[in-house]
């Protein structure tokens, strides 16, 4: 049997407005990313608004710590974790992609996402 | 021992420089594999080590094993293809040996290489000080100690 070794992170339930909740999903996608792992991480909802230019910028998990969550975006890209907006998500927000971050790859729609999982070429992990 | 800026490495090891990982043949042909002390260094703390699960292959390049700091993560990349043979449980369990003793207890895995070429652009004995001295002077290593 080949082992799956994608991974999409979903970001539905993360809300930017709670700090605490921002570091958890970008530091598992780092690490599976730095364990060779395909990683897409797909922020949607609320959260989309950090694939937006200067929102994870403006937000640390602690607020005594340097680092961050656009650190921990650029961390975790750099270890190779792609990321992606929705399409409908960045309506939702009256922006478009000129919008989006530079580690942001662009947009995924939600078929393309939902082809892949239930074609069982990846596995989910959802925040 | 060979020296280099301070920092004493044992000229007896096989180094893969760029992803400062030493490398030590065993009798029975596996090879011991750790991070440098000059990593651990550049890591700091480390509060997770997590190697790649026992008789896995990897390949040349790819990650067989992974540690955690808590605000950041490290891949160690292997110089060669191979199998996973023997983790350091003790290692798992005490991170810190990492730091404090790099080239011994703190040892990550025993692998086993695909083929008995492994050696091959590894530096060992003589070679290991310019060749650390050379990398000193990358944007890698730049990069890394920034």
């Amino acid at each position: 049997m080949t082992a799956v070794r994608r991974l999409i992170i979903v970001l539905a339930n993360t809300d930017p407005r709670n700090v605490e909740e921002l570091g958890a999903p970008f530091y598992y996608a780092a690490v599976a990313a730095a364990m060779d792992h395909q990683v897409d991480v797909l922020c949607t909802a609320t959260a989309g608004r950090l694939m937006l230019k200067g929102v994870a910028e403006a937000l640390r998990a602690k607020a005594s710590d340097p680092k961050t969550i656009y650190d921990w975006i650029k961390e975790a890209h750099e270890q190779g974790a792609r990321f992606w907006a929705c399409p409908a998500n960045l309506e939702l927000f009256d922006k478009s992609e000129a919008d989006l971050i530079p580690e942001c790859s662009g947009v995924m729609g939600a078929a393309a996402m939902i082809q892949d999982i239930m074609d069982g070429e990846c596995r989910v992990l959802t925040f | 021992m060979v020296k280099v800026q301070d920092r004493e490495f044992p000229d007896r090891l096989y180094y893969d420089i760029e992803n400062q990982i030493w490398y030590e043949p065993l009798a029975d042909g596996t090879v011991r594999a750790g991070f440098t002390s000059w990593a651990a260094s550049l890591m700091g703390d480390v509060l997770v080590f997590t190697p790649k699960r026992l008789n896995r292959d990897f390949e040349k390049g790819r990650s067989f094993a992974v540690v955690e700091g808590g605000k950041w993560i490290g891949s160690a990349r292997a110089a060669f293809d191979g199998i996973v043979i023997a983790h350091n449980e003790t290692l798992m369990r005490k991170t810190e040996l990492l730091n404090e003793d790099a080239f011994g207890a703190g040892w990550m895995l025993i692998v086993k290489p695909a083929r008995t070429d492994w050696r091959d652009g590894l530096v060992t004995g003589a070679a290991i000080c310019p060749a650390f001295e050379a990398w000193l002077t990358t944007d890698a290593y730049k990069n890394r100690a920034s």
